[in-house]
């Protein structure tokens, strides 16, 4: 739960949305500042929180809040 | 000419470029995002390449921040004058303190223009890997069109992937870059 709250918060702030927001599972392609720089800062800020280095496919694939969740599954970051 | 568009400028690849561009052809990273990989590039090669290529066949241009840092490139290549086409591809390489809000749509936006408007090209295309839905985003906001799937015409990471092939045509372009340089004009980047 505490990951939860702390990959919510990293959406948060990095798009400047609000939790609601995250219900509707948000995309690069329907989230109008989600460009390669809010991605890179996306990045840093998930990698940071979350004491991890993502590998370069992972970085691509993020591309929407649900998929994030499943790929920090991978490293061993439960969302549960 | 060199392209000055909203927060980058388009200026010719020059000598001290070449490290920046090989750092970027050798980056794992980028190369899980573009379609066309190659071997690792050795410095010396890509002198060579510098040496050799003809500045005035294709339009490749460094994609610099204004008054700041050079942050990738931009291509216009197999440009064909009688129909009046080319294809268009970009890399970025840069650190997030380096990047501007919205300079990948002026840089794009930016050749663009240049394509259609001084170039008097008809059509540009490109492909982008199925998965990269930022460039396929960036693509869109520009005007590009998807116009099919290439089944795993791409092999990356010991799979194959689906390219998309996409263009925007002069017509389509021109109310879109009319609406784009307004909303600058008001502010909005």
């Amino acid at each position: 739960m505490e990951n939860l709250k702390k990959y919510n918060q990293v959406f948060m702030e990095n798009f400047e949305i609000d939790e609601a927001v995250l219900a509707g599972n948000p995309t690069v392609l329907t989230l109008d500042g989600w460009n390669s720089l809010a991605q890179l800062n996306l990045i840093t800020l998930l990698e940071d929180a979350f004491d991890i280095m993502f590998d370069p496919e992972d970085i691509v694939m993020l591309n929407s809040y649900e998929s994030g969740k499943e790929i920090l599954g991978r490293y061993g970051i439960s969302m549960e | 000419m060199i392209i000055k568009n909203g927060t980058i400028v388009l200026r010719p690849i020059e000598r001290e470029d070449l490290k920046f561009l090989q750092e970027m052809i050798n980056d794992p990273e980028i190369e899980r995002m573009v379609f066309k990989g190659c071997f690792p590039v050795s410095y010396d090669r890509q002198v060579h390449w510098f040496e050799n290529y003809d500045q005035q066949k294709e339009f490749r241009c460094m994609i610099q921040i204004q008054d700041g840092a050079t942050i990738g490139v931009m291509m216009l290549t197999n440009i064909d004058w009688q129909y009046k086409t080319a294809e268009l591809s970009h890399k970025t390489k840069a650190k997030a303190e380096d990047r501007k809000d919205g300079d990948m749509v002026d840089a794009m936006m930016g050749v663009l223009n240049y394509a259609f408007n001084e170039l008097n090209l008809h059509c540009v295309c490109g492909t982008v890997l199925e998965y990269n839905m930022l460039s396929r985003k960036l693509a869109l906001q520009c005007g590009f069109k998807e116009e099919g799937v290439l089944r795993d015409r791409a092999y990356k990471n010991g799979k194959y992937h689906n390219l998309i092939a996409n263009s925007v045509l002069k017509e389509d372009f021109i109310p879109i870059y009319n609406a784009y340089k307004e909303k600058k004009r008001n502010g909005k980047s």
